[in-house]
C-alpha cells in the first residue's frame, strides 16, 4: 500500500472520528446544558426524601372527658422492595404472605401501588396483631428488605357506642385522595370517613412534620436538611354524656327486644333516641340503632367483611337514622296543628267540641273505632283533652278549619321542611312539608286529578301522617321550641374544640335558630294537654308511678302504613321538667306498633336515669352538679 | 542512536497526554471511591493506592513496549496468536467468575482479565497478516483476517463478554480499513453483521430462539426504553444521565457530586466513571476529557501516517481503533446513546488489567513513532 492512500484513509478515519466526538459532545451539552435543571432536579429527588412524622390525631371525648375515639400505639410492616430480586424475592414475598395473611397478588399490588424509589420502604399492612410481629422478628433473617415500624391507629374505647355520631376511619379513597390532594395525604392514609371524624377530619388530623433527609441509594440517612415540626390534631368536647348515650342506646335496644317478646310486635329492631339540652340545642344523647363498631371498621383485617355484613343488614346499620331517617311523625305531630289552630282563632281553649269519631267526610275513623274491640268515641272534648287523648277527629276537624295553606305554614315555622342545622357527615334531610303548590310539582307527570290537593290530605297531615315527612332530629328541635315556649336552638354535638395544651379554638355559643310564635294562653293549652298525657292520657301507662316528683309533658305518635308494609311506627316525644325544662327525649321506634307501647317505655326509662342522678347523688365526684348549672 | 537523536525520538505530546489523561484518572477514582465504595470497604484509599499501582507498572508497560523494535513482536507473531488464545481457553476452564462472567484469573490480591490483554495480542497478529496479504481486493481476501480474528472473540463471547467482543469487531473493521480493504465490502459485511445480529436479537425478544443470554436481551431491551426498566437494568442508564445531566455547565465539584456520592450511580469507579466526570466537572471538565482523547486519536492517526512500514501503520491503525471504540461504546453507554455492555473508559475507568492494555497500546504507538520513517529528519 503506498503512502498516498495512507495518508488518504487516514485522513477518512480523522473526520469519522471528529464527527463521533461531535454527536457525543452534542449530547453531553444537551444533555448538561440544555436539560440540565430537569435533571438536577431529578438528583436532588433522588438523594432527598421527605421522611413524614404523622401528626397525633385530636381525641373525642363526652362532656365530662371520658374519651369516645383515642389513639393506640400499633405495628405497620413495611417493605423495601429494592433490596429484594429474583429467588429472594419470591421466597420473601410467600413467606410474608403467610405470615400477614394476605394473598401474593394483594402483596404485589400494594407493592407495585407504593413504589417511588427501589429503597424506600413501602407500607404493605397496617396495625399487625402483635403476635404476627413476634413471628416476623423471629424469621428476621430470612425476611430481608422487610421491616416493623411502630404508628398510632384510632380506637374507640366505648365500642359501639354512639358510632353514628363519632364514624369511623377507613384507608383515603382514591376520590378523597384527589379532592384534597393538597392537604398533604398519603395514599396509605386512615382519613375520618362518616360522623363527626369525618366532619372534623381537617381540625382532628393536625398537621404532618417530618425531616427533609438526604440519604443514599439504600436508603440510608446521611443528614437531616430540614426540620418540620408536626402540628397535633385539636380535641373534640362534645355534647353527648356518656352514661346517658348508654342509657339511650339500652333503653331503646332492651325496649325493643320487650316489644317482641310480647309477640305482637315481631319486627321491630330499629330506632333513634335523642335527648338534648333545650336551653342550649346541646345534645345529650343520639342514638340511631342498631348501630356498628367503628373498631371493627377501622381495623385492616376486619373491615371489608364486616362492611359487607353491615351494609347487607336490612336494619341498616350505617345509616344514621336520626339525621336521614324520613318518618310520618304521627300524633307526636298534633300539638302543630292545636298551635295552628289557636293561633289563627279556628278555636278557642274553651270551644267543646263533640267527636264521633267518625271523620268530617264520612270515610276516616279515629283510632277508637277501629280498636278491636272498639272503644267508646271521645264525645264533648276541649283542645286539652282532645291532646291528651290524641283524637283524630278534633284535629281533623281542626286541620279542615285552618286549610292546607295556613297548616303548611305552621309547620314550617316549627322547623319542619328545613335543615335544623346540626353539622354532621353525611349530613340531615329536611324532610317535606306538603302543600298544594308541593303535591302539583311532585306529581306533574302523573295525571291531573292526581296533582289536585284533596281535603282528606290536609285532615291526613292535621294528624301527622300522609305526605308529611319528618327527621327524628326535627321532632327533637320542635320539642325544644314547645319546652322553650317559643325558641329553638341550633343543635349542636361538639361543645369546644381545644389543642391538646387546653388551649381552647373553638366553643359552640347557643343560637336560636327559629322561634314558634304563639300567645301564653296558647303555650298553657298546648302544655295542659301534653302534661296531661303523661299523667292520665295516652302516655300514662308508660309513665305510671314515675319515681320524682318532675313534672312531664309528651305526646305519643303512632303512624299506620299502608297495607303490607308492616307495624305502625310509635313515638314519644317529651321534656321535662314542665316548668323549667332541661331535657328534650324523643325516641323513636321502627314497626314499634305505636307510641305508648314502644316510645313512651323508652323516654320513661332515659328520664327517669336522668333524674336519678340529681334527685339520688351518688357521691362526690358525681358530675351532676355541673350540669344542673 | 546518541541521546539527543533518541530524546528526538520520542513522541512527547502523546505522553504528555497519556499522563494528563493517567492524573485526571487518579483524581476522579478518588472522588468515586474514597467516600462510597472505598469506606464502604473500611479503607477509602484501597482502590486509589491500587489503581496507582497498576498506573506505575502501566507506565513500565509502556516503556517496555517501547525498547524495542516492533519487527521483533512482527517475528513472534504466530506465538503471540497461539499464547492469545491459550489464555482465552484456559480461562474459561479456569478462571473466576466475577458479575456474571468467566473472564478472570486470580493471583493473590490480583485479578486479571486476559480478554484485556489478548486486544493487543490480536492487534500484532492481525498487523502482521495484514502486512504479508498480498493484496484485499476481493472479498474472498476478507475471510482470513475475519477467521484470525473469529476465532479470539468466539472464545471472549463465551465467558461472555459482549462488550469487549464488540471492540474486537471495532479493531477488525478499523485495521482491514487502514490496510486498504474496499470500503464498500466493509461496509456491506456490516451491514449483514447488524441484520443477522437484529433478526437474532428479535427471535430472542420474542422467545422463538433464545440465542440471547438473558441479560444481554434486558441490557438490549433498556436501551430502547429505560424508564420502562426503572428499578432494574434500566436503572443505570437513568442514574447515569441524571448525574450527567445535573452536572449542569460547571458541574458539582470533585467529592459533591451526589448521585455519585450515594450511590444512586451503579459501578460509578469503573464503567459509569465518566458520569462522575458529568456530575463533578461539568460540560467543561467532561467535554476537556473529550478533547484530550480526541488530541490522543490525532496523535496516533499522525504516528500511523508517519510509521515505517505497513506493519507499524497496521499497529497504529489498530490501537487507535481499540481506544476509539471503547471511548465511543463506553461514553455513548452513558449519556444513554448506546446500549449497556459493561467496557471500560481507557486510563480513567478503575482496573488494571484494562489499564494494562491501554499502556501498551501507547507503548506500541510510541514504538512505532521511534521507528518512524527517517525522511522526517533529512
Amino acid at each position: 500500500m503506498n503512502n498516498k492512500t495512507r495518508v488518504e484513509r487516514a485522513r477518512i478515519l480523522g473526520w469519522c472520528i471528529i464527527l463521533v466526538f461531535s454527536l457525543l459532545s452534542g449530547r453531553l451539552w444537551y444533555l448538561q446544558v440544555v436539560q440540565g435543571q430537569k435533571y438536577a432536579a431529578m438528583a436532588d429527588g433522588n438523594r432527598i426524601r421527605w421522611v413524614r412524622a404523622v401528626a397525633p390525631r385530636g381525641r373525642i371525648f363526652d362532656r365530662y372527658g371520658v374519651p369516645l375515639a383515642t389513639n393506640r400505639a400499633s405495628f405497620t410492616v413495611s417493605l423495601m422492595p429494592g433490596s429484594l430480586d429474583g429467588e429472594t424475592r419470591e421466597h420473601v414475598l410467600t413467606r410474608l404472605s403467610l405470615l400477614l395473611g394476605l394473598t401474593q397478588e394483594e402483596l404485589e399490588d400494594a407493592i407495585t401501588k407504593g413504589i417511588r424509589y427501589p429503597y424506600e420502604p413501602i407500607r404493605v399492612m397496617q396495625d399487625v396483631p402483635a403476635e404476627t410481629v413476634v413471628a416476623l422478628e423471629e424469621q428476621r433473617f430470612e425476611l430481608p428488605g422487610v421491616m416493623v415500624e411502630m404508628e398510632e391507629v384510632r380506637e374507640y374505647p366505648q365500642g359501639p357506642l354512639a358510632s353514628h355520631v363519632l364514624g369511623y376511619m377507613a384507608p383515603i379513597s382514591p376520590e378523597l385522595l384527589s379532592a384534597w390532594s393538597s392537604q398533604g395525604y398519603y395514599g396509605s392514609d386512615y382519613v375520618g370517613l362518616t360522623g363527626l371524624e369525618r366532619l372534623y377530619e381537617f381540625v382532628l388530623r393536625g398537621e404532618d412534620g417530618g425531616n427533609q433527609v438526604e440519604v443514599t441509594a439504600l436508603n440510608r440517612p446521611v443528614q437531616i436538611l430540614n426540620r418540620t415540626p408536626t402540628i397535633p390534631g385539636s380535641d373534640l368536647i362534645l355534647t353527648l354524656d356518656r352514661d346517658l348515650q348508654a342509657l339511650a342506646e339500652e333503653a331503646l335496644t332492651e325496649q325493643l327486644a320487650a316489644v317482641r317478646a310480647q309477640g305482637k310486635y315481631t319486627d321491630t329492631y330499629s330506632g333513634v333516641v335523642i335527648v338534648l339540652n333545650p336551653k342550649t340545642g346541646a345534645i345529650l344523647a343520639l342514638a340511631s340503632m342498631p348501630g356498628y363498631d367503628p373498631n371493627r371498621l377501622s381495623d385492616a383485617a376486619e373491615r371489608s367483611a364486616y362492611y359487607l355484613e353491615l351494609s347487607r343488614d336490612k336494619q341498616k346499620p350505617l345509616f344514621n337514622k336520626a339525621l336521614q331517617g324520613l318518618y310520618s311523625p304521627g300524633s307526636a305531630f298534633k300539638p302543630v296543628t292545636a298551635i295552628a289552630a289557636l293561633e289563627e282563632g279556628k278555636t278557642t281553649v274553651k270551644e267543646v267540641f263533640y267527636a264521633d269519631d267518625i271523620g268530617p267526610f264520612g270515610i276516616k275513623r279515629c283510632w277508637t273505632l277501629r280498636n278491636t274491640p272498639p272503644l267508646a268515641p271521645h264525645g264533648n272534648i276541649t283542645i286539652v283533652e282532645a291532646i291528651k287523648e290524641s283524637c283524630n277527629d278534633f284535629f281533623w276537624e281542626m286541620g279542615l278549619r285552618l286549610g292546607i295553606e295556613a297548616l303548611a305554614q305552621h309547620t314550617r315555622e316549627a322547623g319542619f321542611g328545613s335543615y335544623t342545622g346540626l353539622g354532621m357527615y353525611p349530613s340531615e334531610e329536611k324532610g317535606v312539608v306538603p302543600d298544594p303548590e308541593w303535591k302539583r310539582q311532585r306529581f306533574s307527570k302523573r295525571p291531573r286529578s292526581e296533582q289536585v290537593w284533596y281535603p282528606m290530605e290536609t285532615m291526613d297531615m292535621a294528624i301527622g301522617q300522609g305526605f308529611l315527612l319528618v327527621t327524628p332530629l326535627q321532632m327533637a328541635t320542635f320539642y325544644m321550641g314547645l319546652a322553650n315556649r317559643g325558641p329553638i336552638y341550633v343543635p349542636h354535638l361538639v361543645e369546644k374544640v381545644q389543642r391538646p395544651t387546653g388551649e381552647v379554638v373553638e366553643i359552640t355559643e347557643p343560637k336560636v335558630a327559629r322561634e314558634i310564635k304563639a300567645s301564653p294562653a296558647t303555650w298553657d293549652a298546648v302544655i295542659r294537654g301534653m302534661v296531661q298525657v303523661v299523667e292520665s292520657g295516652t302516655g300514662a301507662q308508660a309513665f305510671r308511678r314515675f319515681p320524682y316528683p318532675v313534672k312531664i309533658a309528651g305526646k305519643t305518635g303512632s303512624v299506620q302504613l299502608g297495607p303490607g308494609q308492616g307495624d305502625a311506627h310509635g313515638w314519644f316525644c317529651g321534656f321535662a321538667p314542665v316548668d323549667d325544662p332541661e331535657i328534650v327525649v324523643v325516641a323513636f321506634a321502627e314497626h314499634g306498633g305505636g307510641g305508648g307501647v314502644a316510645g313512651g317505655p323508652i323516654v320513661r326509662q332515659i328520664m327517669e336515669g336522668y333524674f336519678r342522678k340529681q334527685f339520688e347523688p351518688e357521691g362526690e365526684e358525681s358530675p351532676n352538679l355541673e350540669r344542673t348549672k | 542512536m546518541g541521546f539527543r537523536k533518541w530524546v528526538h525520538s520520542i513522541d512527547f505530546v502523546l505522553i504528555l497526554i497519556v499522563m494528563a489523561l493517567l492524573i485526571i484518572g487518579l483524581l476522579i477514582l478518588c472522588s468515586a471511591t474514597v467516600a462510597s465504595v472505598g469506606a464502604a470497604q473500611g479503607k477509602p484509599y484501597l482502590y486509589v493506592k491500587k489503581q496507582g499501582i497498576w498506573m506505575l507498572v502501566g507506565l513500565a508497560f509502556m516503556v517496555g513496549m517501547c525498547s524495542f523494535d516492533y519487527h521483533i513482536l512482527g517475528q513472534y507473531h504466530r506465538l503471540i496468536y497461539i499464547g492469545t488464545l491459550l489464555v482465552l481457553a484456559l480461562v474459561l476452564l479456569f478462571g473466576k467468575d466475577i458479575a456474571g462472567t468467566q473472564g478472570w484469573f486470580r493471583i493473590g490480591p490480583v485479578g486479571i482479565q486476559p480478554a484485556e490483554l489478548a486486544k493487543i495480542g490480536v492487534v500484532i497478529s492481525l498487523a502482521k497478516h495484514l502486512e504479508k496479504k498480498e493484496h484485499l481486493d476481493q472479498m474472498t481476501d476478507l475471510i482470513s483476517p475475519f477467521v484470525l480474528v473469529g476465532v479470539p472473540m468466539l472464545l471472549i463471547l463465551k465467558q461472555p463478554d459482549f462488550g469487549t467482543a464488540m471492540v474486537f469487531i471495532g479493531v477488525l473493521f478499523g485495521m482491514l480499513f487502514m490496510a486498504g480493504a474496499c470500503p464498500r465490502h466493509l461496509g456491506v459485511i456490516a451491514g449483514i453483521g447488524v441484520g443477522v445480529f437484529g433478526l437474532a436479537a428479535f427471535l430472542s425478544i420474542r422467545e422463538i430462539v433464545s440465542i440471547l443470554a438473558p441479560h444481554q436481551m434486558g441490557r438490549i431491551l433498556v436501551f430502547f426504553d429505560p424508564y420502562k426498566y426503572r428499578t432494574g437494568a434500566g436503572w443505570n442508564v437513568i442514574q447515569s444521565m441524571i448525574a450527567i445531566g445535573s452536572g449542569g455547565l460547571f458541574g458539582k465539584g470533585l467529592f459533591q457530586g451526589t448521585q455519585a456520592q450515594l450511590n444512586f450511580l451503579p459501578a460509578h469507579h469503573t464503567d459509569f466513571i465518566f458520569s462522575v466526570v458529568g456530575e463533578e466537572l461539568g460540560f467543561l471538565g467532561a467535554f476537556t476529557l473529550l478533547a484530550l482523547y480526541l488530541l490522543l486519536l490525532w496523535r496516533g492517526l499522525k504516528i500511523m501516517i508517519l510509521a515505517k512500514d505497513d506493519f507499524g501503520a497496521n499497529l497504529a491503525a489498530g490501537v487507535i481503533s481499540m481506544l476509539l471504540f471503547h471511548l465511543v461504546i463506553n461514553i455513548g453507554m452513558t449519556l444513554g446513546i448506546m446500549p449497556v455492555t459493561g467496557i471500560p473508559l481507557p486510563f480513567i475507568s478503575y482496573g488494571g488489567s484494562s489499564l494494562l492494555t491501554n499502556m501498551a497500546g501507547v507503548g506500541l504507538l510510541l514504538n512505532v513513532y521511534m521507528r518512524r520513517r527517517k525522511i522526517m529528519f533529512q
